[in-house]
């Protein structure tokens, strides 16, 4: 799994870093700016994009939405400082996976990679389809 | 003539005389109709997945899986819409009727518009 950090203070983010690295078949991408970000996802077969608040050229919600016309399949994590309320309605049409605190931790990490897995699972092929008596 | 598979996102056990789903990723199921010459040749019923916060690309996949080529939506986020572009699934827009029938028999009229990117939800009608 590719996964592409875009911040532009890596410091605030060594705890998730960290995590990140010691997870097998994780390789990480940083990119300080949204347009270099942009650039790694039309280069790269990036899976996740951990993505800050607010970059030097564009706020991350304007990033994502600019990472799902790219490429709708890469997953997001986003840092805000919203309430989960604002949060949901700010970014729910862009199908963030996460919220993120300011200071990421391992923890985070850790939900991050929990819930890829689960959506990877559901992501699996299960066609199943009963038909009904044509009614119309 | 081409046959064409069109799912409307449901509600409850779904079926042509079922209603539609407001919210498309957290619909109970999508009502599957194939369509030939301007004839609704069989009706399917195909049950959705787990909705998980971000997991709006599970339906996507669900759907070009079933061999769906368009969807009616009431609603629909920018991520799963650029989504459904990318597999080819083509996604009309009636965001006023509940009832299933009424949509499906516009659809075959060439009554409905595809959806376009600025009438994507932001928020809770999403995905």
């Amino acid at each position: 799994m590719i996964v592409l950090i875009t911040v532009k203070d890596f410091s605030r983010f060594a705890a998730l870093v960290a995590k990140l690295r010691r997870a097998p078949d994780i390789e990480l991408v940083p990119a300080a700016t949204g347009a270099a970000g942009l650039t790694a996802l039309k280069t790269k077969r990036i899976d996740l994009v951990i993505v800050d608040e607010q970059l030097d050229d564009m706020d991350g919600i304007t990033f994502i939405n600019q990472v799902v016309k790219v490429n709708p399949l890469v997953n997001t994590a986003l840092v805000s400082g919203l309430t989960a309320d604002e949060f949901h309605e700010a970014t729910e049409g862009l199908g963030v996976l996460m919220q993120l605190p300011s200071h990421p931790r391992e923890t985070d990490a850790e939900a991050l990679l929990t819930v890829l897995e689960k959506i990877g699972a559901l992501m699996q092929p299960v066609t199943q389809a009963r038909s009904e008596a044509l009614n119309s | 003539m081409t046959m064409v598979r069109v799912a409307i996102p449901s509600e409850g056990n779904g079926g042509i005389d079922g209603t539609r789903a407001g919210h498309f990723g957290h619909c109970d199921v999508f009502t599957c109709f194939d369509v030939e010459d301007g004839q609704i040749k069989q009706i399917s019923i195909l049950a959705n997945k787990e909705h998980v916060q971000g997991g709006c690309m599970v339906p996507v996949n669900l759907l070009a899986e079933a061999g769906v080529n368009a969807l009616v939506v009431g609603g629909i986020g920018m991520r799963p819409l650029m989504g459904f572009k990318q597999v080819g699934i083509e996604v009309y827009h009636d965001g006023e009727r509940a009832a299933i029938r009424p949509v499906v028999e516009d659809f075959l009229a060439g009554n409905l518009q595809k959806i376009t990117d600025n009438q994507v939800c932001g928020g809770g009608g999403g995905q």
